[in-house]
């Protein structure tokens, strides 16, 4: 029984250099990286209710009114200044990203290195995109007085998208990183792997924003 | 030998632990006009009324594209059940976890149920009691 | 599963081999570097293990000693021992130390050292990360502590609730190195959890399935569950706090529309889960303890198994009990006062089955079994207080009184500190190869449980008498003043055992030095497969992966059963037990990177702690040095780790010391003459060691094909 166990799994890994038969078949890279995208489910989930939470708060009142602890602070809610057409266009430039991330991994299964790279380095500018549109975003709504310390629904925000847009950050940079290697020579075929277990994270990346988008921008 | 050889080679095809199915390229790219398409239906929303049915079915469109992009583009459809259940416990505890603390904090009945919750802030609050209850005007002072 | 890198070198596109520093940066540590610097840069489990275990012996005298300045301030009314504010530093600093630094490290200690062991594997599924979690976890131990000299310690309690810890009322830098240290400590904690789970899920022995886990793995995995779901939460709490503090935000600022009570919620989803972090795997350390010392299999093992998960699944369901006066209405209160009371049953199970283990049982009463029944009995005490604090209604009257205090003292030190002494007492010899004196253990225990009862007793009945907690001093005529002159006592007792432990630890090292006892491989007679392996446990683990049968399989070798189902010896423990000395085990090579890494993290927080001043604005040009710095190492760090392969490639190419793989041709002629030379240890037959290794039919070639550690 446990022969065949582990002989079984041990085939499966006979081409490749990097063997290591695992109890479940799964290598513990990957296992490793859906455990930790389940755990960030609970950190954009603390992240989202806040946001959700203080959203309609009672924001400031703007001045004040004298000789009462009032809501000082900006009577603008957050919610009133979405441009969501751009914000859609941006939510179109993420979901083609995470396309264009299967694709990368498509062509690392198929050992197409070059293809790969084509298509990781897409991706990552298409993140930057994404990432370059947060920013102007951001900047607008600053502009538009509506900055950081603003009001609680403001802070909510900026901490909700800061966050991710952080974590879109890491995984351009770990897509490059990973492009780098290929264009280097080194990472072997047998490490497809690795291009697969970036895909995950960037795909969650992706679906957080599936989230953020509808909770934060579309739900009135 | 050759049966191990053959699934070797197999694997090797593939570059890939599991060896399992892999979509094809054009079901990738039918999986993307997909989402594109619930994506354009989730922005047309700004012009439908504002109501409780358009916020559901915006939720019903979230869950569906959260749900393709983890089927398809993470593979979860294609790989072992264990990777969709370290998912699936994720979720299910954040959804749990912060739908109670929404509910304790007065999130799910913002009119100030006084069963969920103490009254918001701009509702006043029931009139403290000024006479101590009944058992204890019965039981004396105490010492 | 044998952790075996394949020797075949990352293909470079030039052609050329890889050098042992790809990145051309550090020349990589070699197994050959011993002493203490070996220590800096190994990623044994076992060392960890040992480093987390000193680590945390260190910190607990800290967190006693601030215990100690608890409790001599509070042993007479009036005192000014202690002012205000540096009582609220002290018991925070000292709730803090006791819980992140103390316990949680320890219990990570016997979870490091033994989790491997007892499931058959040779070390943890990334092992340079299992180093990097060690060193963060150092770090941040460090960092928090150095409050003391920079400013003044944390001051808003362990829970740190806001308005009481925003900047209006504590201006000093105390939360901030809350806010950071947590976090650097969260990092270390969620990475090693990650690791931990896959270690169990992916390298069991061969045969080992899930109903064949020891209990104490099992509590383990537990654990490292209830890690990862909570602390991103906490992590979610500090972060608002911190831009609370130092950015001006006011998440929890209920004059500007935020909301106190969000603080509570985040910080307790973590906070609760966080307890059964302390007290699982004390759980698990008594499991194995009182079945080995009662000669009989624990009782009902699919009970403490499914009851084990229940606890850590219910626990995420009964965050809000400690918030029961703070305003949420009554069906919240409600909900969460039944959840409290239901956890309490499997709890219950647990505690009936160590005590249906002990029943009709060979009871041999050494000093880890002492300790195991006093953990059984003081956690008990402090469970049924805690059942009295589920009832709502009730704990309105016991909410921020010392009776709480006392509840949760005796869980957490009579739970679960007695559990990790009771491990320590069992697993010393299996550790370092010599046994700790049993009499002192005894005297060490005899002293720890006078004092605790003493102590947390004494709370008890101070709570019910109407002593509120987190107050520096009491008056005269509140009439608190003779128990606490009883806990004060008693809590110097507790010192004094302590100390007791440290003389011991000293005591029975002399003595081993100077006439050293071959203890063999299992003093205990014990069941798990940790005692199977020679003490001190070899570098590699196992000579060769067992295969597993059964629960307690190394007892199943040992043991049969006569018709009448009494245990009957059928193989002599050292038929049974493995050799030291073999050969030929590859394992992953040492790394600095871990400790480098681990090293940014306190640099970039001190940066950003003092770049600034808070109220005059100035920037502090040291400071955004340091923190710069700080950044350059974690960034140099990360990549030098990516470019490094988990397995030196090197590790056996010409000159190397010991090990190579027997069965390859070009490494054994080379190595044919040292081998000569190494010394006579009993090895192995030539084919065994690669089979065994191999875990599989795979066959053996000339290059050990055997599985990888990734990373």
């Amino acid at each position: 029984m446990s022969e065949t166990l582990t002989a079984s799994a041990a085939v499966h890994h006979e081409a490749d250099d990097h063997a290591h038969p695992t109890v479940t078949g799964i290598s513990n890279e990957k296992l490793a990286m859906w455990l930790f995208l389940g755990t960030e489910c609970m950190l954009f989930g603390g992240l989202i209710s806040t946001y959700m939470l203080y959203k309609n708060r009672p924001v400031g009142s703007g001045e004040g009114v004298a000789g009462v602890e009032g809501l000082a602070g900006s009577p603008t809610r957050v919610s009133e200044l979405f441009d969501i057409p751009f914000t859609s266009a941006s939510s179109f430039v993420l979901l083609a990203s995470s396309l264009t991330m299967v694709f990368a991994v498509s062509s690392a299964m198929r050992k197409d290195q070059a293809r790969m790279r084509l298509w990781l380095v897409t991706t990552a500018v298409l993140g930057g995109v994404f990432v370059g549109g947060q920013i102007y975003e951001f900047t607008a709504f600053v502009k538009e007085g509506l900055g950081f310390t603003s009001n609680v629904a403001a802070s909510a925000f900026f901490t909700l998208t800061g966050f991710h847009g952080v974590h879109v950050t890491l995984g351009i940079l770990m897509l490059l990183f990973t492009a780098g290697l290929s264009l280097r020579g080194r990472l072997p075929d047998s490490k497809a792997e690795a291009v697969e277990i970036v895909g995950l994270y960037w795909h969650f990346v992706d679906v957080v924003w599936i989230l953020i988008f509808t909770v934060v921008y579309l739900i009135k | 030998m050759t049966a191990v050889a053959e699934t070797a080679a197999h694997a090797d095809e593939h570059g890939h632990d599991e060896g399992h199915a892999h979509p094809s390229d054009a079901t990738y790219w039918k999986v993307g006009a997909f989402l594109a398409v619930l994506t354009a239906l989730e922005v047309s929303t700004i012009w439908w009324p504002e109501n409780v049915l358009t916020s559901i079915t915006l939720i019903v469109m979230m869950i569906i594209k959260f749900a393709t992009v983890a089927a398809f583009f993470m593979h979860l459809r294609f790989d072992s059940k264990i990777l969709q259940n370290l998912l699936l416990v994720g979720i299910i505890m954040a959804i749990a976890c912060y739908a109670a603390m929404g509910g304790a904090l007065n999130f799910w009945d913002q009119g100030g149920n006084q069963l969920i919750n103490d009254a918001p802030r701009d509702q006043p609050l029931p009139p403290a009691p000024t006479d101590p209850p009944a058992i204890i005007r019965e039981s004396g002072p105490s010492h | 599963m044998a952790l075996i890198e394949a020797r075949t070198p990352l293909a470079i596109g030039t052609g050329e081999p890889a050098r042992s520093n790809p990145s051309g940066v550090f020349a990589r540590p070699t197994t050959a570097q011993t002493g203490w610097k070996s220590w800096l840069t190994s990623v044994d489990h076992k060392k960890v293990g040992i480093m987390y275990g000193i680590g945390a012996l260190f910190f607990f005298f800290v967190g006693g000693f601030e215990a100690l300045l608890i409790r001599a301030q509070l042993a007479q009314p009036g005192s000014r021992l202690l002012s205000a504010d540096v009582y609220n530093q002290v018991y925070t600093m000292h709730g803090v130390t006791m819980v992140f630094f103390f316990v949680m490290p320890m219990a990570a200690a016997f979870i490091n050292y033994l989790l491997p062991l007892q499931i058959g594997a040779r070390d943890v599924a990334f092992p340079r990360l299992n180093a990097f979690s060690f060193w963060c976890w150092l770090g941040a131990a460090i960092f928090f502590n150095s409050s003391w000299f920079l400013g003044g310690g944390a001051d808003g309690g362990w829970f740190a609730y806001p308005p009481n810890t925003s900047v209006t009322y504590s201006p000093g830098h105390g939360m901030d190195f809350y806010v950071f240290g947590l976090a650097i400590a969260g990092i270390s904690s969620l990475v090693s959890s990650i690791n931990l789970i896959v270690t169990v899920i992916n390298l069991r022995a061969p045969g080992m399935t899930w109903f064949k886990v020891p209990v104490f793995t099992w509590m383990a995995l537990v654990t490292q569950f209830l890690l990862a779901f909570s602390l991103p939460v906490i992590t979610v709490a500090l972060f608002l706090l911190g831009f609370d503090r130092n950015f001006g935000s006011q998440f929890f600022d209920a004059a500007h529309g935020g909301d106190p009570l969000l603080w509570q919620h985040l910080f307790w989803i973590f906070g609760h889960p966080e307890v059964y972090i302390i007290i699982l795997p004390s759980f698990g350390i008594i499991s194995e303890i009182i079945p080995v010392f009662s000669r009989k299999p624990i009782f009902g093992y699919p009970f403490m198994v499914f009851s084990g998960i229940a606890i850590a699944f219910m626990g995420f369901g009964v965050w809000a009990h400690h918030m029961f006066a703070s305003g949420m209405g009554p069906m919240s209160v409600m909900a969460f006062s039944l959840a409290t009371m239901f956890i309490a049953v499997p709890t219950g199970v647990k505690v009936l089955n160590w005590v249906a283990t002990l029943y009709g049982g060979k009871l041999s009463f050494k000093a880890p079994m002492v300790w195991a029944v006093g953990t059984v009995a003081m956690f008990t005490i402090g469970g049924l207080s805690g059942i009295t604090h589920s009832i709502a209604p009730v704990d309105y009257q016991h909410t921020d009184t010392y009776h709480i205090v006392g509840h949760f003292h005796y869980v957490i030190f009579g739970g679960g500190v007695l559990g990790l002494f009771a491990g320590a007492y069992f697993w010393w010899p299996k550790v370092f190869g010599w046994m700790l004196g049993d009499r002192m253990g005894k005297v060490h225990f005899a002293f720890t449980l006078i004092g605790l009862n003493m102590t947390f007793g004494a709370m008890h009945i101070l709570g019910l008498q109407g002593m509120a907690r987190r107050y520096f001093t009491y008056s005269d005529y509140q009439g608190f003043g003779f128990w606490n002159l009883i806990a004060s006592i008693g809590a110097f007792a507790m010192g004094f055992g302590a100390l007791l432990f440290a003389a011991n630890v000293w005591l029975s090292y002399r003595k081993h030095k100077a006439n050293p006892v071959e203890l063999g491989p299992d003093p205990w007679d014990a069941r798990s497969l940790e005692w199977m392996v020679p003490s001190p446990t070899p570098e590699y683990n196992f000579s060769e992966i067992p295969e597993i049968a059964e629960l307690d399989e190394f007892w199943h070798r040992k043991y049969g059963h006569d018709e009448d189902h009494r245990a009957v010896r059928i193989a002599a423990t050292e038929d049974v037990a493995q050799k030291p000395g073999a050969t030929g085990i590859h394992l992953p090579s040492p790394s600095y990177w871990p400790i480098v890494l681990a090293a940014g993290l306190p640099l970039l927080a001190y940066g950003v702690m003092f770049h600034k001043e808070r109220y005059s604005g100035e920037y502090t040009a040291w400071a955004i040095g340091v923190g710069l710095l700080g950044v350059i190492v974690i960034v140099a760090a990360i990549f030098g780790w990516v470019m490094e392969p988990s397995t030196d490639p090197e590790a056996d190419g010409g000159h190397h010391d010991h090990d190579h793989d027997p069965a390859d041709p070009s490494a054994a002629a080379l190595e044919a003459p040292a081998e000569a030379e190494e010394s006579g240890t009993a090895e192995l037959a030539e084919g065994e060691p690669v089979a065994a290794l191999a875990g599989s039919g795979a066959q053996a070639s000339a290059t050990s094909n055997e599985e990888t550690t990734g990373e």
